[in-house]
């Protein structure tokens, strides 16, 4: 994987610009699904920061949450939110195709499927913010 | 291994795992700690935070909800990389199901 593999003769080598994805709104769809992924990343190593200055105490932590209140922050975190709740929907679709679920002999419809996670997610939302802002 | 077969979906069912535990969990935590936290709208004491990072589950969640999404961006975004042009040629596992002449 790491080597450049050599040209073989009678293999097919796509040429595209790269910008091919913006010729349909299907292709712009699928790259913007794509790059949901940047920002999931981003904001787990922010977490793996913010873990590390409660760590620090209490005054570290003031200061991290201060510094997230700039404009810039907050804008970013909204986009980062629309992108990483993107990521969400487009994965609950494509598990009520790739995973077929059965009772008895029977296949559950995908939109039953897709309909399930969406109602599981709602039900670890609520739970993760009743964890933490409630329970006590 | 014999022909054929490949390490391939090992990469991919943790690329998959990663992409269930940020549809999951990625949401809420950004909410909070990226907008209702530092915006004042909800307010958690750090003495609890403290205790909730101690804890030897929130650890294991932790790393759960920090690493596998890390892979699953990995894995996603190599392919963005390979989609814009910066790939090394064609699937090594493809090309071997290709007709080749060489």
């Amino acid at each position: 994987m790491s080597e450049a593999r050599p040209a073989r003769p009678g293999l097919y080598y796509p040429k595209l610009p790269a910008t091919w994805w913006l010729k349909r709104p299907g292709y712009v769809r699928f790259m913007l699904r794509e790059v949901t992924s940047v920002f999931v990343a981003i904001f787990v190593v922010e977490l793996l920061v913010i873990v590390h200055k409660i760590g620090q105490g209490p005054q570290a932590f003031a200061d991290m949450m201060a510094r997230l209140q700039s404009t810039g922050c907050i804008v970013f975190h909204v986009v980062a939110l629309a992108f990483v709740v993107y990521h969400t929907i487009t994965w609950f679709q494509a598990t009520g195709v790739v995973q077929v679920v059965r009772v008895g002999d029977r296949q559950v419809p995908p939109a039953v499927v897709v309909a399930g996670n969406y109602v599981a997610w709602v039900v670890v939302t609520l739970f993760i913010l009743y964890w933490l802002l409630v329970r006590s | 291994m014999s022909p054929g077969k490949t390490i391939e979906p090992l990469w991919w069912s943790l690329f998959s795992a990663g992409g269930v535990v940020a549809a999951f969990l990625v949401p809420v935590h950004l909410f909070l700690f990226g907008l209702a936290l530092p915006l004042g709208w909800v307010s958690v004491s750090h003495a609890r935070l403290l205790a909730l990072v101690g804890h030897p589950v929130v650890k294991l969640y932790l790393f759960v909800l920090i690493a596998l999404p890390l892979y699953h961006w990995a894995h996603r975004f190599r392919f963005v990389l390979e989609d814009l042009g910066h790939g090394v040629g064609p699937d090594p596992d493809m090309s071997d199901q290709l007709p080749s002449r060489a």
